[in-house]
């Protein structure tokens, strides 16, 4: 195998890759020899398997659609990402809702209960005030 | 998403160049890039398929690799062609994508369709019927390779390119390009000698 000096060149020679005066001296060459006219009929029964495979029916459409799909997928995550805190958001202050009127309301009716007596006391000691002007302006003490 | 050309009097999407639909996208026209996803889309597929061996991880490199070049538009200069460029971001990402290689060696003999036989015995011509069968067994024979070697082939064999297109998408000389492919060959001639002439 391989004795010939042209025999490595076959493949060149099939895929016409082979420089101008290179193709020729194979060609003249290959009348001649059965070792490699066997081995360029070999490669070109390779190749023609191999390129029979062909390309594969793919819609360009499928392609086209996808990387903007990755995207959507992005902003669909966000969007989920975002509704989720809203979600913590909208359960974490309910439930501050919940607890906080309740101490809340303790604290104020105490703090209300205390203004209004205050309130109330302020009243009377206006009502005595008012009493000791209106003495004094009829002379009366 | 920025309007199509054909909706602001200018040249329709279809005949600009690659080059000039990149341009475009470089300056925020998303209808430019989308352009070249539908006409790029279904070949890098293709490759994504072969290299990876797997549907479910060529549609996954695919996404990557459409991300990747619009993440990195700025990046792209004229030095390549844009097949060039996308491709090399490609096979970029199906290696980084790689897992566990499982390479046949040492597996029982390869059990071909019918239909891959006659191909690969004498001159036939496969019928779209018979595409699926053949595509079973390429990616069975494929997976004989290991990853460089695979590389070569499916960007020979599969995309039709040159070596100076192989060359620049694997950032490697022409000459490693000649020499992988023989070497491959070598091995993909090993493994099918029972249905080789």
């Amino acid at each position: 195998m391989m004795a010939c000096e042209f025999f490595c060149r076959t493949g060149a020679y099939l895929d016409r890759e082979l420089p101008a005066a290179e193709r020729e001296a194979y060609a003249a060459h290959l009348s001649a020899c059965d070792e490699c006219s066997r081995e360029l009929e070999r490669l070109a029964g390779l190749s023609r398997f191999l390129s029979a495979a062909g390309m594969l029916e793919v819609s360009p459409q499928q392609l086209l659609w996808k990387p903007r799909l990755n995207r959507r997928k992005l902003v669909r995550f966000a969007e989920v990402l975002m509704a989720a805190a809203a979600l913590i958001m909208a359960v974490c202050g309910t439930w501050l809702l919940r607890l906080g009127p309740r101490s809340d309301s303790a604290a104020v009716a105490g703090w209300e209960q205390m203004a209004v007596s205050q309130q109330a006391d302020a009243a009377s000691e206006t009502d005595a005030d008012d009493a000791m002007v209106q003495a004094l302006l009829r002379g009366k003490p | 998403m920025t309007q199509g050309p054909e909706l602001r009097g200018e040249q329709s999407a279809p005949s600009l160049s690659d080059v000039e639909l990149l341009r475009r996208a470089q300056g925020g026209a998303d209808w430019a890039f989308e352009e070249l996803v539908s006409r790029y889309g279904k070949e890098l597929y293709g490759l994504a398929f072969f290299l990876t061996g797997q549907a479910s991880d060529a549609e996954d490199v695919v996404q990557e690799t459409f991300l990747g070049a619009y993440e990195g538009l700025a990046a792209f200069e004229s030095r390549s062609s844009v097949r060039t460029w996308l491709s090399r971001i490609l096979v970029n990402q199906a290696a980084r994508r790689r897992r566990s290689e499982r390479i046949r060696k040492g597996a029982p003999p390869l059990r071909l369709k019918a239909a891959s036989e006659a191909l690969l015995r004498g001159p036939a011509t496969a019928s779209p019927a018979m595409a699926s069968e053949i595509r079973m067994d390429v990616l069975e024979v494929l997976r004989t390779l290991n990853p460089e070697q695979r590389e070569v082939v499916v960007l020979r064999e599969l995309e039709g390119m040159s070596y100076r297109q192989i060359a620049d998408v694997l950032n490697i000389p022409a000459g490693t390009v000649e020499s992988r492919l023989f070497r491959a060959r070598e091995e993909l001639k090993e493994q099918l000698k029972d249905y080789l002439p």
